[in-house]
């Protein structure tokens, strides 16, 4: 009996051991760190435009372009193993190069100002690799909004995983704006920023961007 | 008999009363977010994502989600985010390849401080676009 007795004790200390280890290695582990969700704000579009594709640059078979910097954003939606995740939705819109949402609350009051050729939202489905692509422009700050950006959303069918926003990484209206500073950490601000560079040689002057998203364990589910 | 019988009882006691420990010491999730969450557009800014951490030890906790081998450290090889790279080589302050909690501790301090002092978000009353 005596000498058993270490042996429990032991067991005990093993089976414990084992028991946290595998939940730190179950439940923690990733290799990537998930995206954080930022607020949708006020102008997801009331009425979406005829034109839902994702070249934001022309509306249907118009020949005048949008203003603005265009750009040629793109990037992967992957799980936190790394994994692509195909067949997703992904939804982006911002305001205009005059500052102008597609939204009746804040097109209405800004009809002589707006960009009437800009799109100011699209979508595209993810590929087998999670890539999505779009043509748009460089966002530009918004009254109240110092840091340029661009919403997104991403959903299968018409369940919402997430909802977020990219910022232009080092602009200096990040640091002063309200949805920049309460992204969350250190990390969360460094997830929701990319780098938004000339394309070399483009005679138009054009930038580019990749921002890959990374979907949580647990995304969050609105519906 | 009876002794092994009393020691079966502690362990599965005590079995129950760590595992509830462990599973109760997780960040409650979504546990970050205040009045403007994701959707409402609210007068309160987005607080950031479900994971955001808001002391030290939930930071160096993030970091080490990537510490594959459990040591405490993360290398650069450990840290497989692309998008996390800069911001890996940066709070590396001894160039050695290595994260230390210290250095992730530095991260923290320094982002804490610049935002709650000096940089103030604008105001203006709008909400949140």
């Amino acid at each position: 009996m005596f000498l058993r007795t270490p042996n429990r004790r032991q067991m005990l200390t093993t089976s414990l051991g084992i028991a946290a280890s595998l939940y730190a290695s179950k439940g923690l582990f990733a290799d990537l760190l998930s995206s954080p969700s930022l607020t949708e704000g006020p102008f997801y579009p009331d009425h979406l435009p005829l034109d839902l594709d994702n070249d934001l640059i022309l509306i249907n078979d118009n020949i005048t372009p949008a203003v603005g910097v265009i750009t040629q954003l793109s990037g992967r939606v992957l799980d936190t193993k790394g994994d692509p995740i195909k067949g997703l939705t992904v939804e982006i819109w911002q305001c205009d190069a005059k500052e102008v949402y597609l939204h009746s609350r804040d097109s209405n009051q800004k009809k002589k100002q707006q960009d009437a050729n800009f799109q100011g939202f699209g979508r595209f489905e993810t590929s087998a690799k999670g890539e999505y692509r779009f043509r748009t422009i460089k966002p530009v700050p918004y009254p109240g909004r110092p840091a340029p950006h661009i919403h997104f959303k991403v959903k299968r069918g018409e369940r919402e995983l997430l909802t977020t926003q990219l910022m232009i990484r080092g602009h200096e209206g990040n640091k002063r704006d309200g949805i920049f500073s309460q992204a969350g950490d250190a990390i969360d601000q460094e997830l929701i920023q990319a780098d938004f560079l000339p394309v070399p040689d483009s005679k138009t002057g054009e930038h580019y961007a990749h921002f890959d998203i990374v979907l949580g364990k647990t995304p969050e589910d609105k519906h | 008999m009876a002794l092994s019988k009393i020691s079966m009882s502690i362990f599965t006691i005590c079995s129950t009363v760590a595992l509830m420990t462990i599973c109760m010491a997780q960040p409650p999730r979504g546990g970050g977010r205040g009045p403007g969450g994701a959707g409402a557009g609210g007068p309160g800014p987005g607080r950031g994502g479900a994971n955001a951490a808001t002391t030290v030890e939930a930071f160096i906790a993030k970091w080490l989600t990537m510490d594959e081998n459990a040591d405490g450290l993360l290398s650069k090889e450990e840290m497989k985010d692309e998008r996390l790279k800069h911001l890996f080589k940066s709070s590396d302050k001894n160039t050695d390849g290595v994260l230390t909690k210290e250095e992730m501790q530095l991260l923290f301090e320094a982002s804490s401080s610049s935002r709650s002092s000096g940089q103030r978000p604008e105001p203006g009353g709008r909400p949140p676009r």
